[in-house]
């Protein structure tokens, strides 16, 4: 057999003239079939196991193709939006049941103003119940608002992967980092474990004094 | 020196109900005069024209956030000795550690109960 690096030079000399440097993934099957054209004559074993490693990278890379393309991204992408449309739909629902605890609190806390002092300081305790516990909206809110974030990022990707399937290539797609410091903190709640707890916090603070 | 409970507070949050929550446990522990902003920029606007005893501000806010807010107060001449208080679900320690570069008087983690807020006022305006 010719040794490869004889006939492989003016092949991808020709490859290169006739796709350029980036290739999509159909026309780069199409290369590594031209490329084994060029093993000719006696084959060696290393041209045997060399043939077999370049023929099992182009299978790899259509398997891989159709395993994308059974990921139907365009359904993912149409159902994304449905997915935040219902998440809005938990924050609006537990924000408005909010809104109802937090009125029967004013009026425990109104009527309170209306009774003996030993009733009133049992109503305000329970007024006061209600308001601490009420704070899990915003909490709620902000998680959600997490995962909203998330699946738009998600939705960036998918429409990568149908841009990648329309054969009209795709840069790398990753998060745009934040260009402003304080931005870089914006963190949100974090699960129990992970962030600080307020003595924790109480503790950092009393650290620089 | 006495607390004054008839100071105005200035709640900052973007979140109507949170401002809803922190005004009537403010309520509670005796303070009624209780102003309120939906974010930085217009907390410094009522900052700037009103006389305020206390901040007590959330973090994540747009278009201007807690911290930016914390930052404009203290580069004010006239607000720059206005006591601030974080209130927030941001617990991550560089968080805390900006917060406090930037000049905050106290940080408290939300969700939180009214003993934690009338501690860390107290800790920051004096006791009452």
């Amino acid at each position: 057999m010719s040794l490869p690096a004889q006939n492989l030079a003016p092949e991808l000399a020709r490859l290169r003239a006739e796709l350029g440097d980036h290739v999509a993934v159909g026309d780069l099957i199409e290369a590594a079939e031209a490329v084994l054209r060029t093993l000719e004559g006696d084959i060696t074993p290393a041209d045997l196991r060399l043939h077999r490693e370049v023929n099992d990278l182009a299978h790899f890379i259509e398997e891989a193709r159709r395993d994308i393309a059974s990921i139907r991204p365009d359904e993912i992408r149409s159902r994304l939006p449905a997915a935040k449309d219902e998440l809005d739909a938990v924050v609006s629902a537990t924000e408005a049941a909010t809104s109802v605890f937090l009125g029967v609190a004013e009026t425990i806390t109104e009527v309170s103003e209306k009774v003996d002092e030993e009733v009133a300081q049992v109503l305000r305790q329970l007024a006061t119940d209600i308001y601490e516990a009420s704070s899990f909206q915003d909490i709620t809110g902000q998680r959600i608002a997490k995962v909203v974030k998330t699946m738009h990022q998600i939705e960036e990707r998918v429409a990568g992967m149908v841009r990648l399937m329309e054969g009209a290539g795709i840069d790398p797609l990753t998060e745009a980092p934040a260009d402003d410091d304080d931005l870089k903190l914006l963190n949100g709640p974090q699960l129990n474990g992970s962030g600080n707890s307020q003595s924790d916090i109480d503790a950092l603070l009393a650290s620089f004094d | 020196m006495a607390v004054d409970k008839a100071m105005s507070i200035l709640v900052v949050d973007d979140y109507q109900t949170m401002i809803r929550i922190v005004t009537n446990l403010l309520k509670q522990i005796g303070f009624n005069n209780v102003d309120a902003a939906s974010d930085g920029s217009s907390a410094l606007e009522k900052l700037r024209v009103g006389k305020y005893g206390l901040v007590i501000s959330d973090w994540n806010m747009e278009p201007m956030t807690g911290l930016q807010l914390l930052k404009e107060v203290r580069s004010d001449d006239r607000l720059k000795h206005t006591p601030f208080i974080m209130v927030t679900a941001e617990s991550k320690t560089e968080n805390v550690v900006a917060a406090k570069q930037a000049g905050v008087n106290n940080y408290i983690v939300k969700p939180f109960n009214a003993d934690t807020l009338k501690k860390k006022m107290a800790s920051v305006i004096g006791e009452f």
